[in-house]
This record gives C-alpha cells, structure tokens and sequence, in this order.
C-alpha cells in the first residue's frame, strides 16, 4: 500500500441501526481494492452502541480510522471533519447506513487510470431494504449538467478530488440534507473532467426517516436543494429563479433572457388547414398566434417560409397577428424541402436566436420562448427542444434517443403526469436530439454546423442537425418546462422514406449499440 | 429654397432607381451566397463524417483480407510441402507487404 491511499472512503455516523453501520463498514473492508481509508466521524451519536462499533473497527483493520466530535455539529460539520483527515488522492462518500459493492472502488481507479484528469466520478446506484433485498436500480445518463441543476442524480456513488473539495470549502452546513449536491454542484463549476461510470457500485439503504425513504421525511432538504442549485445559478451569473419541482426531490429553474435578446421564429408552411379538437383551422395562423402570445418575449421576428401556392387570406391573417416590422414573408416556389425552406428562412432572419417551429402546433406553456432560448446563453449549450404533446395531451416528443442502431421519440405516447424512468419526463436534462418540430439553436451556430441538410427533405434532418452540433462540441438539452401541442404531420405525409435513413446511416453510422448515453432507459 | 430644375431631377431619380435595382441584386446575389455556403459547408462536415465511417468499417475489413491471404500463403505454402520453410510470421509479413501493394486507398 502507499503511504497516501488513492481513497478516502468518508462517513459521517449519527445514529444509525448498528447492524446497518456495520454493514458498511464491512462493505468497505470487502472491496477488492485495497488501496483506501475509511474515515468514521461519529458526530455524537446518542445510542451508546454506535462509538463501540467504530472502535472495534479501527481496532481490527489499521485502514479505518475514528474521529469523534466534541459536539453534535450536523452531516456537514462531520463530513468536514473527514476531509480534513483525509489523506486520499479522492475522496468516495459513503452514508453511514448504505454500502459498497465489493468492486467499486476497484472499478473507480481503473475509471481513474483512464482519465487521469477527471475530477468528479459517479456511478449508477440502486436501493436496498431493511430486509436485504435490492431494487430501484436507476442506469444514469452520462455527465448531464443541467439535469444535475434539476436533481441530485449524480449522488451515489460520488467520489471527488480531495484538493478540489478542500479547494471549494468542503461541505456548507447551510445546505444540510443537501449537503452533497451543493458539495458536487461546487466541484463540477470548477472540474476539468467528469466521468459516469455506468455500473452499480451502490445501495441506498431505504429506512424510515431517511430521504431514501421519501424525501418528505426530511423537507429540509428539498428545500435546501433549492437553495443550494440557487446560489450554483448564481455563482455562474445565469439569470434564473430556483423553485421546488413538479416531482420530490427534483428543482424547477426559470430563466430569463435580455429584452433586447432578438429572436426570429422560422416557420415554413403551405397555409394547410385541419380539424383539431373538432375544429377547423388554419395551421400556421394558430401557431404563430399562441407562439407570440404566451412567448414571454417582446423582440420576436417571425418569418414564414410559404409556399407559392398558399392562400392569400392566409397571409393576409398572419399580417394582422404580427406586429408590423416583425413579420417577414419569404416566398418558396420548388418542390417540398423543409431543410431548405429553413435554412433559407433562417438566412433571412435577424434574429441572434432562431427558432425553428412546423406550422402545425401551438404552445401551451406561458413564456415558452424565453425558456426554450435562455439556456442558449450558456455558450456550451447549442440546441434545446421543447416538450411536444399529441392533441390528447399525450407525449410527442421527450427529446431524440440514439439507441440500438436506430433513432426515436424518448417515452413517446406517456401521458401527461408520468414521471419516466427516475423523473426523466419532468426534468430538464441534456438529450442526445431534439425534433425541428420546435428547437432553438443560436443563428451563429446554424451556420457554424451548415443548417439543415437539404439532402433531406423531409425526415432525419433533424437527427443529422443534432449530430452536427453533437460534433462541434455542443450541449443539447430537452426543456420539460417548455410545453406546445404539436399535431404531427397534420398539415403534411409522415412517410420516412428507406434514403433518408441510409442517408444518415452513412453519415454518422449505426447510432449507439448499447444504448442512449443521456437516456439509458427510454420507454 | 429654390426647387433644383426638373431636368436634375429626372436625373437623380432615375439614378436612385438603379442605385435601388443594383442593391436589390446585390442583396438577392448574397442571400445566394450565404445560402451556397450554408450547403456546403454541410457537404463539408457530412462528408468528413462519412469519411469517418468509412474508415471505422475499412479498419477490420483490410485485417481480415490480411489474415485470409496470410492463410491463403500457409495452404499453399502446405502444398507445396514448404510449411517447415515458412514459419507463420514471415508468411504474415510477406503477405502483408503484398496487400500493401493492392491495398486500396481510403481517404
């Protein structure tokens, strides 16, 4: 063993089931890595069995180590009390009830000896009973900053270099039960490299009182949750209000844009007309109305892509929705090529943000613009997409999924309060794609990536856009908060034709074999 | 003011006519442009990325095609009765800078 352990295994104890405390000290004495320390603070534990335990163990294995607190101080005094003890290259943090798998830390130091400058690691967990049995395995996407902003999903297993703990100032008690995802938020501002490591190598023991159990038992944290991604958002200068989430334990984030921010909405059409909720309308006429009127947003431009042959009353009635000076008319007399009524829609905005939209939906939510373009003002974001319903109020689109060799709608037909796998569909979240149907992307990016590949005309374009901006380095989020009906492929033949897809094919290969990397579980 | 002769007047008008018809072209002509180099610098990244398929599949056909010769050499090698001549190395080697002979170029 070297003289510095690779790991400091840390855990604050207060009151646990001794027989669960010493459960996890065995699962860290079991590992099949033998390179660690565990660090036992017993933060002034009541039960008079508990300081025996961790004695005992101390006196059995020279790795564990036991520091008691002059007083009760909370999870977070403890937990700083072992990262200064610490003498690990990293520390893994680890509850003072749950345990290990026996290969984890062997399986975090080769993920370590793989990316030797990865600062934050975490893995997939699942949960355990009091009884023994294990259930709940949550497969997690890989590094995801902005569902990590909307819920803690990183947590288990976490293991962070020590010098960057120490750096950021170790936990902060004014965040307790949150303690670990404001410790994590604080990491990652700073880290040069995060890796998933896509296995289970932890079980959150579900007891009463613990927020495994349900995070009622513990409201404080919720609420320190909010506060802890809060002062995160801020700490970044990003304009946005922290709220609680429309599941526990998840945060709802509402940002803002300058009003001086311009946005361009590009909507091509051929002024189709259709039957929705048993009335007859005019696609586009309805789409631009309730897309201006619940935008949020005052400096909107709107250019309408419009076929030759469209009705001039249509026109006619978008030029009374649209303010006057906003509204551009591009007119496109070739055979049907949306990519290419987009890019040249796109061209011809003046927008810093363009915001592809199909004529056939109609947003629902209040302020959807600005929450779909905002996160555009994180430089590293390069595309976001919208929640898009069926008319039954069904789910259209819960962002792209590049899983086994094909591509496809995320949960597509869930119905309006289905959470997903781990909260998935109410949260938002980094998505391998997003649908043309509704997407924002930035007008300087559209041109870096070449817009819309008008080798398709019709399908996938959307798919090759997202791995063009995939490619030039870009995040691409799903917004749950962004809410529009889209009535798919009511104004046009949904047919995908056998080029497309070997169009795409040849480009970018057979998508991912194992699985989506943002959305392991996906229906 | 004095009003400028009508004569300078039809004069500058019909020059802001052109004037207007020349940037209206020259504006038609960009948006052209802009639109020619959106496409290809599509073209550009899809055919870089195709490129990249191309050469992720070439990669373990042209081992396989050296390992099939390399065996093709060994049996005939066999027939021959040259097997105990031949160990199984050099016969790779020799195939190998055979293929690279006919190695088909990608990229």
């Amino acid at each position: 063993m070297s003289v510095a352990p690779l790991f400091s295994v840390i855990t604050p104890v207060y009151n646990p089931p001794p027989r669960f405390l010493r459960a996890a000290i065995r699962s860290v004495q079991a590992q099949t890595f033998q390179d660690w320390e565990l660090i036992l603070v017993d933060d002034r534990s009541p039960d008079p069995d508990i300081l025996p335990i961790l004695e005992e163990a101390a006196r059995s294995d020279g790795r564990i180590r036991v520091l008691r607190r002059g007083e009760n101080g909370g999870i977070s005094a403890a937990s700083n009390d072992a990262v200064a003890a610490a003498s690990g290259q990293f520390i893994a943090l680890l509850d003072h009830d749950d345990v290990l798998a026996a290969d984890a830390l062997e399986v975090m130091a080769e993920a370590i000896t793989r990316e030797p400058e990865v600062d934050y690691l975490y893995s997939d967990e699942d949960r355990l009973t009091e009884g023994g049995v294990y259930f709940g395995l949550f497969e997690k996407p890989d590094w995801s900053l902005e569902r990590l902003r909307n819920h803690n999903y990183a947590t288990h297993l976490s293991v962070l270099r020590t010098d960057l703990v120490r750096a950021v100032g170790g936990f902060d008690s004014r965040y307790d039960g949150a303690q670990d995802h404001d410790l994590i938020l604080k990491v990652v501002e700073r880290a040069r490299r995060v890796v998933h490591v896509p296995k289970c190598l932890y079980s959150w023991r579900i007891l009463p009182g613990s927020t495994a159990h349900d995070i009622a038992e513990k409201p404080e944290a919720w609420t320190n949750g909010v506060s802890a991604v809060q002062a995160h958002l801020d700490r970044l200068g990003i304009e946005a209000e922290v709220t609680y989430g429309r599941s526990d334990g998840t945060y709802a984030i509402t940002r803002s844009i300058p009003a001086d921010l311009r946005v361009s909405i590009v909507i091509p059409t051929r002024g189709a007309t259709g039957m929705v909720w048993g009335e007859n309308r005019c696609f586009v006429v309805e789409a631009v109305r309730s897309a201006l009127e619940r935008a949020g947003h005052a400096s909107v431009q709107v250019v309408v892509v419009y076929d030759t042959d469209t009705r001039p009353s249509v026109l006619a009635e978008l030029a009374q929705v649209v303010p006057e000076g906003d509204l551009l008319f591009l007119p496109y007399d070739e055979e049907f090529n949306f990519s290419r009524k987009c890019n040249l829609g796109v061209l011809a905005s003046d927008g810093d943000v363009v915001v592809l939209l199909n004529d056939d939906t109609q947003a629902r939510s209040e302020g959807w613009l600005v929450q779909l373009v905002a996160p555009l003002l994180e430089r590293d974001v390069g595309m976001t997409g919208a929640r898009l319903l069926f008319e039954d109020g069904t789910l259209q689109h819960g962002g792209h999924v590049h899983a086994h060799g094909a591509y496809t709608h995320a949960f597509i037909g869930a119905r309006e309060g289905d959470l997903g796998h781990a909260a998935c569909l109410v949260v938002n979240r980094e998505c391998s794609g997003v649908t043309c149907a509704c997407a924002a992307i930035r007008r300087e990016t559209f041109v870096e990536v070449g817009g819309l590949c008008e080798k398709l005309p019709s399908n996938y374009n959307d798919v090759d856009l997202a791995h063009k901006v995939a490619r030039a380095g870009y995040r691409m989020l799903w917004m749950s908060n962004v809410v529009l009906y889209h009535f798919e492929s009511k104004s046009r033949d949904p047919r995908v034709s056998t080029e497309e897809i070997e169009f795409v094919r040849a480009r970018w290969g057979l998508p991912y074999q194992a699985g989506d990397p943002f959305l392991p579980v996906w229906h | 003011m004095e009003a400028a002769p009508t004569a300078h007047r039809d004069e500058a008008g019909d020059e802001l006519a052109t004037l207007r018809a020349e940037l209206a072209r020259t504006r038609s002509e960009l948006a052209d442009a802009q639109h020619r180099l959106l496409t290809l610098r599509d073209h550009a990244i899809g055919y870089e990325a195709e490129l990249g398929q191309l050469r992720n599949h070439a990669g373990p056909q042209l081992e396989s095609r050296e390992m099939q010769a390399a065996l093709f050499v060994v049996k005939v090698g066999k027939a021959l009765r040259l097997n105990v001549v031949l160990r199984f190395g050099p016969v790779k080697r020799l195939a190998r800078y055979l293929l690279g002979v006919y190695r088909p170029r990608v990229g």
